[in-house]
């Protein structure tokens, strides 16, 4: 059962009701006219118009449950980071106890991550080497890319043209740990590596 | 992800396709086989035209194919060379828009699938290239050498840049018909789970062309032993075996036979010996000793039920009543001249009145004989030679193993497991052969049997590897190999 708050404001843009499926997104898309309103403590504010993402193939389909390791999961939003010919998408995705996790998938690369509190050896993205050892962690990447769009809901505001630089920290084995950093703030997420032939939709 | 642009080629402007995804880094024209750099305006990086060798392969870039439930299609080749041997193969780099990159690696009509895996801890080279052994998913994996390989050519796309002659370090780790590839890139190493495929499969995946397909003609490291005769015989022999030994368990714990009469004659006595069965279990056993060689021969022996004759042997023949017989022959073969011992197995009925009568031919000729009659013997006789050919059909597989092994890798596959099976299997099969079937020490205490036929069997095993091995090496020069 996907959970549904109808919101008791309406789009500034074309008037129609709002509802969001995640009761601490911050970033909801109108329905209606497509519209990115942002939602402060008692308002809805516009902050762009339509961002209209390219039809790409994906295992992952807005709304739709998947399972993987034994546990359903339901995307709610995704933002698109684009790297010059390539791009990747960040997807926002709901657990089975309403947990906020984000799945990375970058040309079947996939990664399952939730947001973490890690103490880093380091403070910008600069002082970072690839292929360094900083404390247990492995540097592995080091990238970024520019939000080119988004779509859904999300627990935080973004805009397109957004830098987003990141970093891989490898564990070992499928652990890994991203370090982005965007607008002078730095946010952690720890997760694994998966493989997406376990990922199966679930069938309602 | 799967974006499809027309661009042309900077050095000779001859058009190019891309087929592959965002990560692609270089693509070399079809023409003119330069390499460009797709993220600097097609820079030309390098030139592989004047590279002359064989290089035509079944597989062609931009074909496509389903493997393992996946839609890829082949976007880039990468011909390698071991630099300090004389093997070379052909990596063909696949994309999937959803499942991402592959690759296919084609030697001499083998083929391997390969995807990157990073379920490995944080290795250094210096750890891998000393590794011998891995546990990988539960797997036990051996460690062939570190090998140096060396890129000879490339065509299409790849996703990273790649130049003649570039060199890269791996270690690739067996259990077939699983493998793992370690290999050392800039910044860190990177992993790969390999699996053989069987080369039909894969051609029909892509649809090659029949006449394009080429079958291997030798072994692959990657490729489990499988004969397409032994191996699902083999399959099925074990568990006949296994039910065979159980057969022969059961029937020896109960059919080890009960002594019914025990009896001593000569040449002066005539002997009528009443007796009866007490079960119709199995068969009942007649076993005649004599002390020499001549003994046995002039005696007369009979056994009669209620004055009918059932049973009679003597040198020159042997009558069996067709219901208690064994066999569908009135008339038997009878005992060799100058036999020293006979033993006839007879189907009794219990609970009968019968007689057992010894007369001598010639009351002149100083001789003696022991009469003895068992009841519930199992004859496991026929098990046995039931069991040797399943045997031999398991001996069959283990040379065959053994062969295909010899020819992966000497060194390989030296687990206890390995030994076991090269060994230990073969030598056990070949003494319960000589201690069964052959029965040259069956005279002796049972002790002294199992050493005998111990010794021979160590000594005739060591004789037959002579044999082996010249069928071995004559083989391997029919092969080439």
């Amino acid at each position: 059962m996907i959970y549904k708050e109808t919101l008791k404001h309406n789009c500034p843009q074309c008037g129609d009701a709002l509802a969001r499926h995640f009761k601490y997104s911050k970033l909801i898309k109108c329905q209606s006219c497509g519209s990115s309103i942002f939602l402060e403590d008692d308002s809805v504010k516009l902050i762009g118009e339509r961002s209209v993402l390219s039809e790409e193939p994906s295992l992952i389909q807005m709304h739709t449950s998947f399972s993987y390791g034994g546990r359903d999961y339901l995307p709610l939003g995704k933002i698109r980071y684009s790297y010059g010919r390539g791009f990747w998408e960040e997807w926002f995705i709901q657990g089975e106890q309403n947990q906020e996790f984000w799945l990375s998938i970058d040309e079947g690369d996939f990664v399952l991550e939730e947001r973490a509190i890690i103490n880093l050896p380091f403070t910008t993205f600069g002082q970072v080497k690839l292929g360094k050892k900083y404390n247990n962690y492995l540097v592995t990447e080091k990238g970024e890319g520019v939000c080119v769009g988004f779509e859904g809901e999300l627990p935080k505001s973004i805009t397109i043209g957004e830098r987003h630089q990141y970093i891989h920290l490898s564990l070992g084995y499928n652990s890994l740990i991203t370090v982005e950093f965007s607008n002078n703030h730095i946010e952690t997420f720890k997760g694994e590596w998966i493989d997406p032939l376990y990922i199966k939709v679930v069938t309602q | 992800m799967s974006q499809l642009k027309s661009i042309k080629c900077t050095k000779c402007s001859a058009p190019l396709e891309l087929l592959g995804g965002g990560r692609v880094k270089t693509v070399t024209c079809s023409y003119c086989k330069s390499i460009l750099d797709i993220e600097d305006e097609f820079k030309v990086l390098g030139n592989f035209k004047n590279v002359k060798f064989d290089h035509e392969i079944p597989f062609k870039i931009g074909m496509q194919g389903e493997l393992q439930g996946i839609h890829y299609t082949i976007i880039g080749r990468v011909r390698y060379s071991e630099l300090h041997g004389d093997s070379f193969w052909d990596d063909l780099l696949l994309f999937s828009p959803l499942y991402g990159y592959a690759w296919l690696t084609y030697e001499k009509g083998h083929i391997t699938y390969s995807r990157r895996t990073r379920n490995f801890p944080n290795f250094s080279w210096n750890e891998i290239k000393n590794m011998d052994k891995f546990q990988y998913k539960g797997v036990n994996f051996h460690a062939d050498e570190v090998f140096t390989s060396r890129i000879d050519y490339i065509e299409g796309e790849l996703t990273w840049v790649a130049k003649k002659y570039d060199k890269s370090n791996i270690l690739e780790l067996y259990a077939p018909p699983y493998g793992l590839s370690l290999e050392k890139s800039n910044h860190e190493m990177e992993y790969y789970e390999m699996e053989y495929k069987e080369s039909d499969e894969v051609y029909k995946a892509f649809n090659i062309p029949l006449n394009e397909q080429v079958k291997h003609n030798n072994i692959h490291a990657l490729r489990a032993f499988g004969s397409s005769f032994f191996h699902p015989l083999m399959k099925m022999t074990l568990g006949v075996i296994a039910l065979t030994l159980l057969l022969i368990f059961m029937v020896l714990q109960t059919g080890g036979g009960e002594p019914v009469l025990s009896i001593r004659s000569d040449n002066n006595t005539t002997i009528a010996y009443p007796f009866s069965l007490t079960s119709s279990k199995y068969l009942s056993t007649i076993t005649l000793k004599s002390p020499t060689d001549k003994e046995l021969d002039n005696f007369n022996i009979k056994i009669l039920e209620h004055n009918r004759t059932v049973f009679a042997i003597n040198t020159h023949n042997c009558y069996i009543s067709p219901h208690i017989r064994t066999s569908t022959d009135t008339y038997l073969p009878t005992w060799e001249y100058r036999a020293k011992e006979v033993k006839v197995y007879l189907n009794l009925e219990a609970n009968t009145p019968y007689q057992l009568q010894i007369t001598a031919v010639d009351a002149t000729q100083l001789s003696t004989i022991e009469v003895d009659i068992r009841e519930q013997e199992g004859r496991i006789n026929y098990f046995m030679w039931y069991l040797l050919a399943l045997l031999f059909i398991v001996f069959g597989y283990i040379i065959q193993k053994n062969i295909y092994q010899k020819q992966l890798d000497d060194e390989e596959y030296e687990s206890w497991l390995g030994v076991l099976f090269q060994h230990s299997l073969p030598f056990l099969i070949l003494y319960l052969i000589i201690f069964f079937v052959l029965v040259p020490f069956e005279e002796m205490p049972t002790f002294t049997r199992v050493f005998f036929t111990l010794l021979v069997s160590v000594f005739v095993y060591n004789f037959l590897k002579i044999p082996f091995n010249i069928i071995y090496s004559i083989y391997q020069k029919i092969r080439g190999n």
